[in-house]
């Protein structure tokens, strides 16, 4: 029963980061930017929020430079694909690499080292307990130590849903992903609508590299992000850019991820585990698209 | 008067395309401005709604000289453009369409209950029906055509542009543009409509400005003009008229045999028989999407059918590919010339060598000859009379008129028993459409099959010996020339039967 709870908590934990990139890559894909830069980005604010924390103690300014690292990012990536046309693939993998090699080399240079860093000293995320529900044993350890990053996820995807599908503003976005030439022939000035929106959603990834460097205990490890950019973008295109489909769509790879974490030492090839949320990934598309055309084919 | 431009002069690089435009349209008019393509009547108009700028020269609306930097300068004016080419959300609603950009709202949201009923008061208002709930996606061209209208309405326009708009719709189609075209004259608007189909400039319009090479050359009272006088200001030269011999029966050269297509679980084609013989143009007139270019697809080898046989020349070709279809004995001009005609980001020359790559003196052992490409292409050139700078220029730098041309010379150079048609003269002026008519008649005189795919009515009765009518699928008619009128071939090719009609 603890069991079952932890994998549950762990399952969320793993969610959550996912489900913030998720969020972001959905504003992308709706304003028609396609970002594989994620990755990069994640890995970079991730960096740069441990950074801030190891040397200024400070939580909220962590999370800040995060974010603003993040949209940094991001603004370079849409500056590059919207204003000076570059080819989106080669933008994304050109900033993924820089990020990697960035962030290897800066650990090198400030930790003297390749691997991890974890100061013990060092106090994560505080973390926030539900008032009623942490004196229920079960749901306790469910919902034990969260952060408030943790639950604002799921309040964003919410917020973005009202923002996307409800507001004038989140109109014109969806509507110019359709048809660029038909929203600029009405006078709407597109590449900025289309910068603005991406830059701005970038800063969700700055709050999912807070919760992957400074989620438990504050500490960075060299490739942090572990393709949990990628596996967004999958989440993204599995909810065809929906901030609620985003949360199950990030659901099952997080399900997936901890169901690999949680199998560990059994006897099972580590090799093999690791795989798993990669084939979820893949078989989810394959499952999703062909009930997609199933569907298609009916309504015909 | 509503509007007046005076004296516009517009140069692209070392062409003019406008010379001393000078013209004015008045309060509740529907005015037309005919031309052929390229004659400058599209800049004209681009100009008026901001979206090119002029050398020199000025605009005046509602007595005011204006400079347009963009259409939202032409629009605050009341200047509405219904562009040839729709500008809509096709997964968003009719509704969210028409408001975009000045959306009705409530705070930061939209208010899409007031947005509705807004643009049902508007729809009522103009009696152009419409669902604003519907979605754009699953809305016919012609529905698609009224929002655009709509939209226009809704900013309050009072000098509506129509740019060729009659080019995308069916015949039944048109007749509801027009109508609402009269209503919006009615109702107080001032209407321009460009155009180069003078059957409807008769139909609706008050006066006409007719254009060639970049000038006015013509103003007239419909009234006081006829279709004959037009095409003659428009293309400076009297008409040709086709003379056409009774066809000389020859041996059936394209067959098929209840041919199928099923799409998506969907019966696309529903046993389709018919034959071309040599020396014959058979039309196959329809309202388009009921299955022509599934037909060609299938009789090509560009898709495979799920039953029944095609003969080219006698022998079954049935879902072979497209080389040895063709081998076999047939050249296919494309509905579609930028998609299946030709490779736009292509120069002509290598445009010209398509199909033929493997064949001598174009290449041999795989090796290709640029010199007997270069002299073919600039032979085709000349042949047709194609209006290029040099052969090695690209595919998408031709106007549409021309590119075409090149295409049909290709596909006419091959001399194959079997020539396919498909809109060969889709959005080109006159004169291109002429110069490929008589090519098309002079094959057939030749002795070649021509099978013949156009939306364009008069198209296929001015040039078909034998018409079949297509409705969903299927084949509903067949007719010699001159046994069968417009208006009953106009009734078929919606479903109607002749027995019902009176």
């Amino acid at each position: 029963m603890t069991y079952l709870a932890q994998v549950i908590n762990s399952t969320i934990r793993e969610i959550t980061p996912i489900l913030l990139v998720a969020l972001c890559a959905g504003v992308c894909s709706k304003v028609q930017v396609f970002n594989i830069a994620l990755e990069g980005t994640l890995l970079m604010s991730s960096f740069f929020a441990f950074l801030t924390h190891y040397f200024l103690h400070n939580i909220f300014l962590s999370v800040a430079v995060a974010m603003a690292v993040a949209m940094g990012m991001t603004l370079i990536m849409s500056t590059f694909i919207v204003r000076l046309k570059g080819q989106p693939m080669i933008v994304g993998m050109a900033l993924n690499t820089f990020a990697r090699g960035f962030t290897t080399f800066l650990l090198s240079v400030i930790f003297k080292t390749k691997g991890a860093v974890n100061p013990s000293d060092l106090k994560g995320l505080t973390k926030f307990d539900l008032p009623v529900i942490r004196r229920i044993p079960f749901l306790s350890t469910v919902f034990g130590s969260l952060t408030v990053i943790d639950y604002l996820a799921f309040v964003l995807a919410v917020v973005m849903f009202i923002i996307m599908y409800r507001t004038v503003i989140g109109f014109r976005l969806r509507a110019l992903g359709i048809n660029k030439s038909a929203a600029s022939s009405l006078g709407i000035n597109v590449p900025r609508y289309q910068i603005l929106a991406t830059t701005l959603s970038g800063s969700m990834i700055g709050l999912a590299g807070c919760l992957l460097t400074l989620g438990r205990n504050a500490m960075f490890i060299q490739d942090i992000s572990g393709a949990r950019g990628y596996v967004a973008l999958a989440a993204n295109n599995l909810c065809k850019g929906h901030p609620l489909g985003a949360m199950i769509s990030s659901a099952l790879f997080g399900f997936t991820t901890a169901l690999a974490r949680s199998l560990q030492g059994t006897a099972i090839r580590q090799q093999l585990l690791q795989c798993i949320p990669y084939i979820a990934t893949i078989a989810a598309m394959a499952f999703y698209n062909a009930y997609a055309r199933a569907k298609a084919n009916r309504k015909l | 008067m509503v509007f007046e431009m005076k004296h516009i002069t517009k140069t692209y690089d070392s062409v003019v395309a406008n010379d001393d435009v000078s013209l004015h349209l008045n309060r509740g008019e529907i005015l037309s401005i005919v031309g052929e393509n390229g004659a400058g009547k599209s800049t004209i108009m681009k100009i008026l709604y901001g979206l090119e700028k002029p050398d020199s020269g000025e605009i005046v609306v509602g007595g005011r000289t204006q400079r347009f930097n963009n259409p939202s300068d032409a629009m605050a004016v009341g200047i509405g453009m219904v562009q040839q080419h729709f500008m809509l959300f096709e997964q968003m609603t009719v509704a969210e369409n028409i408001v975009f950009k000045n959306e009705l709202k409530n705070g930061p949201f939209m208010d899409m209950n007031k947005t509705a009923e807004t643009v049902r008061q508007i729809s009522e208002r103009y009696e152009l029906k419409i669902d604003p709930l519907a979605r754009i996606a699953d809305c016919p061209v012609g529905l698609r055509q009224r929002v655009e209208i709509l939209k226009i309405l809704y900013q309050n326009a009072e000098i509506i542009i129509f740019d060729e708009p009659s080019a995308v719709l069916t015949p039944l189609e048109v007749e509801a543009l027009l109508e609402t075209i009269r209503g919006l004259a009615r109702a107080g608007k001032s209407i321009v409509l460009i155009t180069h189909k003078l059957q409807e400039v008769m139909a609706v319009s008050d006066r006409v400005y007719v254009m060639r090479q970049g000038r006015v050359v013509a103003e007239r009272m419909a009234a006081d003009t006829d279709i004959s006088e037009l095409a003659m200001l428009m293309v400076g030269h009297p008409l040709a008229s086709y003379e056409i011999d009774p066809p000389k029966p020859g041996e059936t050269l394209l067959e098929t045999r209840g041919l199928r297509l099923m799409e998506n679980g969907r019966e696309v084609l529903k046993d389709i028989s018919l034959h071309v013989n040599a020396g014959e143009i058979v039309g196959i007139a329809g309202v388009s999407g009921n299955g022509q270019s599934a037909l060609i697809r299938c009789i090509t080898g560009l898709e495979k059918s799920t039953g029944g046989q095609v003969l080219v020349g006698g022998v079954d070709v049935t879902n072979r590919s497209v080389r040895e279809i063709r081998d076999a004995g047939l050249a296919h001009i494309s509905e579609d010339r930028y998609v299946w005609g030709s490779a736009p980001e292509g120069t002509l020359e290598e445009n010209a060598l398509m199909a033929r790559q493997d064949d001598k003196p174009f290449s041999s052992r795989g090796i290709i000859r640029p010199r007997a490409i270069r002299d073919f292409a600039v032979r085709l050139i000349r042949d047709f009379n194609v209006k290029a700078s040099s052969p090695t220029q690209k595919m998408r730098e031709l106007s549409g008129g021309n590119a075409q041309k090149l295409i049909v010379a290709r596909e006419m150079s091959l001399d194959t028993p079997v020539l396919i048609c498909c809109e060969p003269t889709r959005g080109i002026d006159i004169g291109a459409m002429e110069a490929i008519h008589n090519r098309m008649l002079r094959r057939r005189e030749d002795g070649a099959a021509i099978l013949l795919v156009s939306s364009e009515l008069t198209e296929i009765m001015s040039l078909s010996d034998r018409i079949y009518v297509i409705f969903e699928g299927r084949i509903v008619g067949e007719f010699e020339r001159g046994s069968m009128d417009d208006r009953h071939l106009g009734l078929l090719m919606v479903g109607g039967s002749i027995g019902h009609e009176q």
